[in-house]
Formats: structure tokens, C-alpha cells, sequence
């Protein structure tokens, strides 16, 4: 064989193997961003989802929790009112914030009491909790006992009568 | 020689292909990742929001009215018992926008909002009030003044 044919072959040969040889290297490089891409983009709202649903599921069990609280209320002395406080839930309740409206004066008092939070685990019962600043034979006020679920009983005290709803 | 000139131009070209390939993941990784974190894309953002709407809760306990014309206004106590604190942005009244200036209720409290009223509001009469949070959370309730 000739020089110049051995030359030939060489240069022919040179060539396929560097063509053959980007081409391999540029499909990686193209193949891996895209599945870099795609497995960015799943992953980050795979995230954002599973957080979602346990913000649903916070929120399911919180509403569920709160639409089964019940308090029982029993009128105790009068002056200060005193109260015997029922659970009659199957779940605890957490008295967090006593707000009392007082309507002669028209002025919001917020937690005139110290003894809060109160627990009340299912079936247990705060005797003579007393509600200082209300007489009932002279007070004219709705007072709110709120919960840590948000939820509010209302206990008005009005012409000498304590009312509630049990 | 001529194999050895080829063993060495492979692993070369592997070696820089893997350095191109982790760079770009990186500096790709890296984009994504701040882009996202924000709350400008789609998908993510629409959980995100989501979220964090489910998390806010708010409830209207009581509401009375005080002051006599022009200075009446309206008192709402609002408690948060959710696990953010929630901004009270708007207040509607029976369909009509009240001017109000936006107000934080903090987790766990309750917090007495004033809304001053515009017009007279007709008494033993049900009226419907409206709070719109910042997160797009609507809590309504009837009251009677």
C-alpha cells in the first residue's frame, strides 16, 4: 500500500472517531439536563405538595376537633359569678381567653382573669370558677369563654339572670 | 502508540464531560432552586399558597357597636387559632367595602378590630360582615346590632 493511501485511511479513519465521539458526548450532556430537568421539577413539587397535604390534614383534624367541643355550664353563687365548668367532649379543651362585654358602660374587658388557660380533660369539671368584676343581680354583660380551638360560649348576664347555652 | 493516544483522549473527554455535566447540574440545580423558592411559579405556588391558607384560621367571636354618629363604629373580636398569624386586609358589610386599615391578629390571641361606619346601620336587622385575609381566607358571620 501506498503512503498516500495509508494517509487516506488514517484521515478517514481520525475523522468517523471524533464525529462518533462529539455526538456521544453532546447526547449525554443533552440527555442528563433534561432528566436533570425533569427530576428538578418533580422533586420540587413533590415537596410543595406533601407539605400541602399536611397543611389539609392539620386543617381536617383541627375543624374536626373544634366541631366536637362542648362545655356543660351550671350557675354556682352570684356575686362574683361563679361557675361549675362541664367537658362533655371526648377530646381536652383549653380555656384560653375569658373576654367579658360589659353593656352598661359599653368597654370590652380582655382576660380579667388570672387563673387562664384552663385544661379540661373529657368528663372533668372546674367547680365555682369564678368570674371576678360580675355580679349578677347588677351586671348587664355577655361574657365570652373562647377556646384554643377559636371556638366562643357565650354566657350572657342580664335583669338578675345568668343565662346559657347548654 | 496509536491505542494509547485513543485510551487518553477517552478518559479525558469522560473526565470533562463529567465536569460539564455537574457544573451545569449545579449551576442548574442552583437557578431552579432559587426560582422556586419564591412564590412566582406555577405549580409549587399554588401548594404553597395553599398551604398556607389551610394553616390560617381565624374566627369572628363577637361583635357590638360603640361610639354615637359621626364617630360609630363597629367592634369585631376576631381569634386566631390557627398556626399563622393572620392580616385582616379588607372588611365587606353587607356587599359594601368598609374603609379599614389593615390589622395582624397574632396565633393564639384575640383581637378587637374597629371598623368605622360610613352609614347608619339599621338596628334588629341581620347584617352579614366579611374579613378577607391577606392569604385570600374569607370568614363570614351574621350579626345584629
Amino acid at each position: 500500500m501506498s503512503l498516500a493511501a495509508k494517509n487516506c485511511f488514517r484521515t478517514d479513519g481520525k475523522r468517523k472517531g471524533n464525529a462518533k465521539g462529539i455526538t456521544n458526548v453532546l447526547g449525554a450532556i443533552l440527555f442528563i439536563l433534561a432528566i436533570v430537568a425533569l427530576t428538578s421539577i418533580i422533586a420540587i413539587v413533590a415537596a410543595e405538595y406533601s407539605s400541602y397535604v399536611r397543611s389539609a390534614d392539620y386543617l381536617s383534624n383541627l375543624e374536626r376537633e373544634r366541631s366536637s367541643e362542648s362545655l356543660y355550664f351550671q350557675y354556682a353563687a352570684g356575686n362574683p359569678l361563679k361557675l361549675n365548668i362541664t367537658n362533655t367532649c371526648g377530646s381536652s379543651i383549653k380555656i384560653t381567653q375569658i373576654v367579658v362585654h360589659d353593656k352598661t358602660s359599653n368597654s370590652l374587658v380582655v382576660n380579667p382573669i388570672a387563673s387562664i388557660p384552663i385544661v379540661l380533660n373529657p368528663g372533668m369539671t372546674e367547680y365555682n370558677y369564678s368570674i371576678t368584676g360580675i355580679n349578677t343581680a347588677s351586671s348587664n354583660a355577655t361574657i365570652m369563654i373562647i377556646t384554643s380551638r377559636g371556638n366562643a360560649f357565650i354566657i350572657a348576664v342580664e335583669g338578675g339572670k345568668v343565662l346559657f347555652r347548654n | 502508540m496509536k491505542s494509547a493516544k485513543r485510551g487518553v483522549s477517552e478518559v479525558v473527554a469522560t473526565l470533562a464531560l463529567l465536569v460539564i455535566t455537574l457544573a451545569a447540574m449545579a449551576i442548574y440545580i442552583q437557578g431552579f432552586n432559587l426560582y422556586y423558592s419564591g412564590e412566582t411559579g406555577l405549580l409549587s405556588g399554588i401548594f404553597r399558597s395553599g398551604s398556607e391558607q389551610n394553616y390560617e384560621r381565624i374566627s369572628i367571636v363577637y361583635t357590638f357597636k360603640n361610639g354615637t354618629e359621626p364617630n360609630e363604629a363597629l367592634y369585631v373580636l376576631v381569634c386566631n387559632y390557627g398556626a399563622r398569624d393572620a392580616t385582616i386586609e379588607r372588611v365587606i358589610i353587607d356587599t359594601v367595602v368598609q374603609s379599614y386599615s389593615p390589622q395582624v391578629v397574632p396565633v393564639g390571641e384575640v383581637t378587637a378590630i374597629r371598623i368605622p361606619l360610613s352609614s347608619t346601620f339599621s338596628e334588629n336587622v341581620a347584617h352579614v360582615i366579611s374579613l378577607i385575609t391577606e392569604r385570600n381566607n374569607v370568614i363570614s358571620a351574621e350579626f345584629r346590632v
